[in-house]
């Protein structure tokens, strides 16, 4: 991270050790400190701003003037990094944008901040000629359409308590919420979860242990994953071909499935729930490695050949999918359920019907335990379209799977499981002596032969390795496969997945993309990119908004303001027809019956959303959620409303309201302020517009952001405090009930600059729907997307304007040019489908930066 | 230069005398919560300087200025609720250096940025000093914080804040081993964790020098969490330890926003007294909200938010405001003055824990950092007690904390002998100081 170049010390001051940087930094921002001869001449020797010597250049008088509180411009980025905080980044673009020529008669009139004089005359004209040197095309223009290859990170991260959730959910059926266990643990970056730096200490270690402690119990519990029926060794090795495959996203070493057979042999009784407990606990679970090898080792171990196999990967086989029917799922038939199993207590069967197609061969695995009369033990015959398949005596009252290997069989076959032997022996009748429980039935295929590709190896760009830089690194299939599933679902990789891996079908870019595409349209696919607009939006802070005076405001009505943008994102996201302009600029909504409700919309409303026109509200801004969440206990908070929206959907950088902007007069100032409202409150109750107005009209220290950026945008007072519209009171103006009182509100707002906080061009608007609308269509709205889309699938910066200067965030010039491009492309494949965000995400997928790494 | 790791590590060398003498296996390092925590206050016992605590505790939003510093010996608006405190208390009003929203880290001394110890906040860089014989180093809890703010900093990661009492009470005091088949219940742990331990060296090996500091640290994680269990099934906890009494007021203890704030800060107050007491740790922190204030107080007269106090209200709702958080850490103070210290019997808590209240701003309704609130609490003999004053900065009232506990020794700049980065330049706050 480069440093901000430092002023040279005061000469007046004490000689400080540290933290001189941030004291300096802190004391020039502020303006005059006491000391010198003439405290009013900064050019005085002795004056603690005094520059020393005069500088030569643009870049010199920068570094001794600005960069105390701007920073310095690094590599050829065209944004500063900030003070020590990361405050007050200098954009050469935007500043550009807005002095035009005036930027030199700007600087000399007004910087640096409170001793303009520091900077006059010669350093202005430098200083500004510096300055427009960084400005940079906001285009790229030199990407090569024939060289798409790019580079990510190498990254070690932990798993998010959400992605650790998910993994838990998908590969053993957790339903407990063990994940809030270990959420205070959680990072994020740019604002989107994110581990990227965390660690973790001996406390994060215990709630870890204890999760997977309760996790394997309930787990052997209910007989997952499965229940071992005989040998310890046959059922480790059986654990670690199958659980462990999914759970460590590939194959295990040798070592470590030496480790859990020694596990399960040394303890025959406990040996699934300790290897649970060892696998949950395990850093392959734990972390997502994504830092593959060298290029070499990677050529050598044949990666990405697209030769239908992946000899460097090693492990185990395993099946290419497994299907699952549960006793409670079986159709009606002989016998009923029973718990949690299917109980036959008369000679009968039950005929399943499996989704999933056989391949040749299959195995039809049976969980299955019995009762007996004396030595009479039920047995359990398979039969699949009518021919038995096998026969095995359940000689148990424990669980046990039974498997039942099916060959010549493809397509979707009837399957039936017959109880044939009951004894009915006297005294005993039928239903009173062996019986036979069936808890599961599972349908588990195998990989099918790839067929050869005739294409050569494809370059880097397009899935292959050609033309990959030496000291590039190459994730594994496996580690691919893992990345895009935590990319694109938020949880492990799913069987099919890793039997692409495995089969080194991850290599074309076609290949890539049907797995991509597979991913995104899944369940998971879809509640992970409804969690996309639920962390861009902030979307769970309207949970935590409590509004006493509407009792009506309920939980259930806060989940369903989430789950309406949620649901209102999906529909443009999945839709080919809705573009995403309609998220901003639709003349929907999606509103179920408890909604509705709240809102007044009237209609045949059910629990499950629904598209539904309606005027006034729609999409992020104009929302429920927006509005109930950006607003105060009896008021509205018009502020909030303000920086929020150009913060979400505009991507706006907004420096926040540091101590160092405090100016002198600030409590005399602050003081008027507080009068002024004091004196109108006595002539009427204020709209909650007018009151945060006068507290912030006045005050010279605030009016940068204030006057221009903030203020001018309380326009979107047709929401009142939860989140309802506000009846209209006139054109351009609704009316606002504080404490029982009616006063009429204005609904205008003007929006300076959409770009940027600094471009000249502005947007007028009426009302919060409004603003969206005028809004929808613009390059900043897609803009963002493509830069919020990028940090949430990758975790990375696109540009130095959303490096998360709190986290220490930085970009090298390979990194910028290479992400500009890629940002090129994704508008590209956005507008091409009709302003797709899907085909944007499938696009960013199948970059050859998930795979290739430095 | 006093190499102050092996003054650290004489005091280690000390407690593991201790501890065989008390015929626990020598080779321990980290002592299992309960068994630890006995053995760390009988070790501090031993001490001829006795026991030595801390617990910092940080308030956002600083306070309305002229409404806080008390006067003489009179109280002001915002400090009502020291009522009965004030001959122990030091009320400071100080410069908040680097204050603002999102920076209460800064308010804990950081203000370096690297990967070790130097940039470490305060407390974390204390407890690795007095942490040496405790089971946890350090702990930090909190009231209604939220994950964009994080105010503790260790090696450049965020120290998790447990907002729950009832997590962080199970999580110190719950989860005792078996009383039977103790042996194979060490047996089955230790085989998970020799199994997990293995798939760390392999994941070093494999990875090389890439992030191998991630991973020492969860080996380090490992081994700790690893003696801690081996020493819980072999000893019996110190009287009350066990489940330590907590929640006379019968609150939720899930943290969550529907619980009045000051009824959660109380259960965690009780959480650090008794973690405290037991010897589980010798510092903690208690982080109360976050610089965005949007919690409410649930018996104030005003019914905003405290960021809305701040900006949309008047000086004395303001005060309320403030006043409220100094509820909750007065409540801290008196739970200290009530109990007893087993570590020095005769003397309750306070005479030995030093309760250091910082913000992140002077006044949280302009942001600007002048006239900011500190306040240090005891009877810990290093430093005064009943002081009014005004003057330096934040950091100095750090660095005084760090010289009346004794640890001046632990300070300067040489990372590989000192443990505590002089974050004041080497300046201190020395009204503070006894």
């Amino acid at each position: 991270m480069p440093t901000p170049t430092r002023p040279p010390a005061p000469r007046h001051r004490a000689t400080l050790t540290l933290p001189l940087v941030l004291l300096t930094t802190t004391i020039a921002c502020k303006g005059l400190v006491g000391g010198p001869e003439d405290p009013n001449d900064p050019h005085d020797p002795n004056h603690p701003e005094n520059p020393g010597p005069e500088p030569e250049t643009g870049v010199a008088f920068f570094e001794a003037r600005c960069a105390s509180c701007h920073g310095a411009f690094a590599g050829s980025a065209d944004i500063t990094t900030g003070n020590a905080n990361g405050d007050f980044r200098l954009d050469a673009n935007a500043a550009v944008q807005r002095h035009g020529d005036g930027l030199a008669g700007y600087i000399d009139a007004a910087m640096p901040q409170g001793t303009p004089a520091l900077c006059q005359g010669r350093c202005a004209e430098l200083t500004a000629a510096y300055i427009r040197g960084r400005v940079r095309p906001v285009v790229p223009t030199n990407c090569d359409p024939n060289d798409t290859t790019t580079y990510g990170v190498r990254e070690l991260k932990l798993l998010t308590s959400h992605e650790y959730q998910r993994s838990l959910e998908a590969i053993l059926g957790v339903q407990a919420n063990v994940g809030a266990a270990v959420a205070n643990n959680d990072g994020a970056l740019g604002g989107f979860a994110n581990m990227r730096g965390k660690g973790i200490n001996s406390a994060t270690l215990e709630s870890y242990i204890a999760n997977a402690e309760s996790v394997a119990s309930w787990a052997v519990t209910n007989g997952r994953p499965f229940t071992c029926g005989g040998h310890a060794t046959a059922c480790a090795n059986r654990f670690v071909d199958e659980f462990l495959f999914l759970a460590f996203r590939g194959p295990v070493s040798d070592d470590q499935r030496a480790a859990f057979v020694a596990l399960f042999e040394a303890y025959p009784a406990d040996g699934m729930r300790l290897a649970l407990e060892a696998a949950l606990t395990s850093p392959y679970f734990l972390y997502r490695v994504e830092a593959g090898v060298d290029l070499a080792t990677a050529l050598e171990r044949g990666y990405y050949t697209n030769t239908g196999t992946n000899p460097g990967s090693g492990g185990g086989p395993m099946g290419a999918a497994t299907e699952r029917i549960d006793a409670a799922a079986f159709p009606p038939g002989s016998g009923r359920l029973d718990g949690d199993v299917w109980g036959f207590f008369e000679n009968g069967a039950v005929e399943l019907t499996f989704t999933a197609p056989f391949t040749d061969p299959t195995t039809l695995e049976v969980d299955a335990r019995g009762t007996n009369h004396d030595a009479h033990w039920p047995e359990l015959t398979v039969r699949v379209d009518g021919q038995q398949v096998g026969v095995a005596r359940v000689d148990t009252t424990a669980l046990t799977t039974y498997r039942f290997v099916v060959e010549g069989r493809t397509g979707t076959p009837r399957v039936r499981i017959e109880f044939n032997n009951d004894s009915g022996v006297p005294p005993y009748g039928p239903g009173q002596d062996a019986n036979l429980f069936v808890a599961s039935v599972r349908l588990v295929t195998t990989a099918a032969e790839p067929e050869p590709e005739p294409e050569p190896t494809p370059p880097g760009g397009e899935g292959g390795l050609v033309g990959v830089d030496a000291d590039a690194y190459v994730l594994s299939p496996y580690e691919l496969a893992s990345a895009l599933a935590f990319m694109l679902t938020g949880s492990t990789p799913d069987a099919p997945l890793l039997a692409a891996a495995r089969a080194d079908q991850l290599t074309t870019r076609a290949q890539i993309e049907a797995q991509v595409t597979r991913l995104i349209d899944s369940p998971h696919g879809r509640e992970h990119f409804e969690d996309f607009v639920t962390q861009w939006f902030d979307l769970d802070e309207v949970t935590r908004a409590a509004r006493p005076d509407v009792p009506e405001f309920t939980p259930a009505v806060k989940a369903a303001m989430v789950e309406e943008v949620r649901q209102h994102f999906a529909h443009v996201f999945y839709e080919d027809d809705a573009p995403y302009s309609e998220f901003f600029g639709g003349d929907y909504t999606f509103l179920n019956r408890t909604l509705a409700d709240f809102y007044g919309v009237t209609g045949n409303f059910s629990d499950a959303f629904t598209k539904t026109t309606v005027e006034g509200r729609g999409g992020p801004i104009a929302s429920g959620a927006f509005m109930a969440a950006n607003a105060h206990v009896e008021r509205t908070a018009p502020i909030l409303r303000a920086v929020h929206s150009r913060q979400t959907a505009l991507c706006h950088y907004i420096d926040p309201p540091n101590s160092p902007i405090a100016g002198e007069d600030i409590d005399a100032q602050r003081a008027a302020a507080q009068e002024r409202v004091a004196q109108r409150e006595q002539e009427g109750v204020l709209s909650s517009r007018e009151f945060y107005f006068l507290y912030t009209d006045g005050i010279e220290a605030c009016a940068g952001c204030h006057a221009k950026i903030i203020n001018p945008m309380f326009g979107m007072e047709d929401f009142d405090h939860v989140g309802r519209l506000r009846p209209a009171a006139g054109a351009g103006t609704a009316l606002e009930t504080i404490r029982g009182e009616e006063v009429a509100v204005s609904l205008e707002g003007t929006l300076f600059g959409v770009d940027s906080t600094s471009d000249p061009a502005t947007v007028m608007y009426s009302g919060a729907k409004d603003f969206s609308n005028r809004i929808a269509e613009t390059d900043a709205v897609k803009s963002c997307l493509v830069r919020r889309g990028f940090r949430y699938a990758t975790g990375l910066a696109f540009t130095d304007r959303d490096l998360d200067a709190a986290n220490r965030e930085s970009l090298s010039e390979e990194q910028r040019e290479a992400y500009a491009c890629i940002a090129s492309r994704m508008t590209e494949a956005l507008e091409a489908a009709n302003d797709s965000p899907r085909a944007m995400f499938i696009a960013l997928a199948t970059e050859s930066l998930l795979r290739l790494r430095r | 230069m006093k190499d102050t790791n092996t003054i650290v590590n004489r005091s280690r060398r000390d407690f593991l005398g201790l501890v065989g003498k008390a015929g626990i296996g020598a080779a321990l390092l980290r002592a299992a919560p309960l068994v630890g925590g006995v053995m760390a206050t009988r070790s501090a016992r031993a001490q001829s300087r006795g026991p030595a605590r801390v617990v910092f505790v940080y308030t956002p939003d600083g306070a309305p200025n002229g409404l806080w510093l008390p006067s003489g010996s009179t109280l002001n608006v915002a400090t009502q609720a020291y009522a009965g405190l004030e001959a122990i208390c030091n009320f400071r009003e100080v410069e908040v250096v680097g204050s603002g929203h999102g920076l209460a880290r800064k308010c804990l001394g950081e203000l370096r940025w690297s990967q070790d110890w130097t940039s470490d906040t305060i407390d974390q860089q204390v407890a690795s000093v007095l942490g040496a014989t405790t089971p946890y180093e350090s702990y930090t809890v909190g009231v209604q914080t939220n994950p964009q703010e994080v105010i503790g900093r260790k090696s450049g990661d965020a120290v998790p804040v447990q907002n729950s009492p009832a997590a962080a009470y199970e999580q110190l005091f719950g989860g005792a081993p078996p009383t039977s088949d103790t042996a194979g219940f060490l047996a089955r742990k230790q085989s998970v964790m020799d199994v997990n331990r293995a798939a760390l060296a392999e994941l070093k090996g494999r990875l090389g020098a890439f992030e191998r500091e991630t991973l020492e640290k969860h080996e380090t994680a490992l081994r700790q969490v690893e003696q801690r269990l081996v020493d819980s099934v072999n000893f019996e906890p110190a009287e009350g330890c066990d489940a330590p009494p907590w929640n006379a007021g019968g609150h939720a203890t899930d943290g969550g926003e529907a619980t009045p704030f000051l009824h959660t800060a109380e259960l965690q107050s009780d959480v650090i007294v008794a973690a405290l007491s037991c010897g589980l740790t010798n510092v903690m922190t208690l982080q109360l909200g976050w610089h965005q204030a949007t919690w409410y107080g649930h018996d104030t007269n005003y019914g905003g938010d405290h960021h809305g106090s701040c900006h949309a209200a008047s000086a004395a709702d303001n005060a309320e405001m403030t006043n409220y958080l100094s509820r909750c850490v007065a409540y801290l103070v008196r739970r200290l003055m009530e109990a007893d210290d087993p570590a020095a019997p005769g003397t309750k808590m306070i005479d030995n824990t030093v309760v250091v209240q910082v913000t992140d701003m002077g006044d949280g309704r302009d942001h600007s950092g002048g006239n900011g609130p500190n306040m240090i609490a005891t009877r810990h003999p290093g430093f005064k007690q009943g002081t009014v004053s005004s003057g330096g900065n934040n950091l100095e009232v750090l660095e005084a904390v760090v010289e009346g506990l004794g640890l001046g020794m632990y300070k300067g700049t040489d990372a590989d002998a000192h443990k505590i980065w002089p974050c004041a330049g080497g300046s201190v706050a020395t009204e503070l100081l006894a």
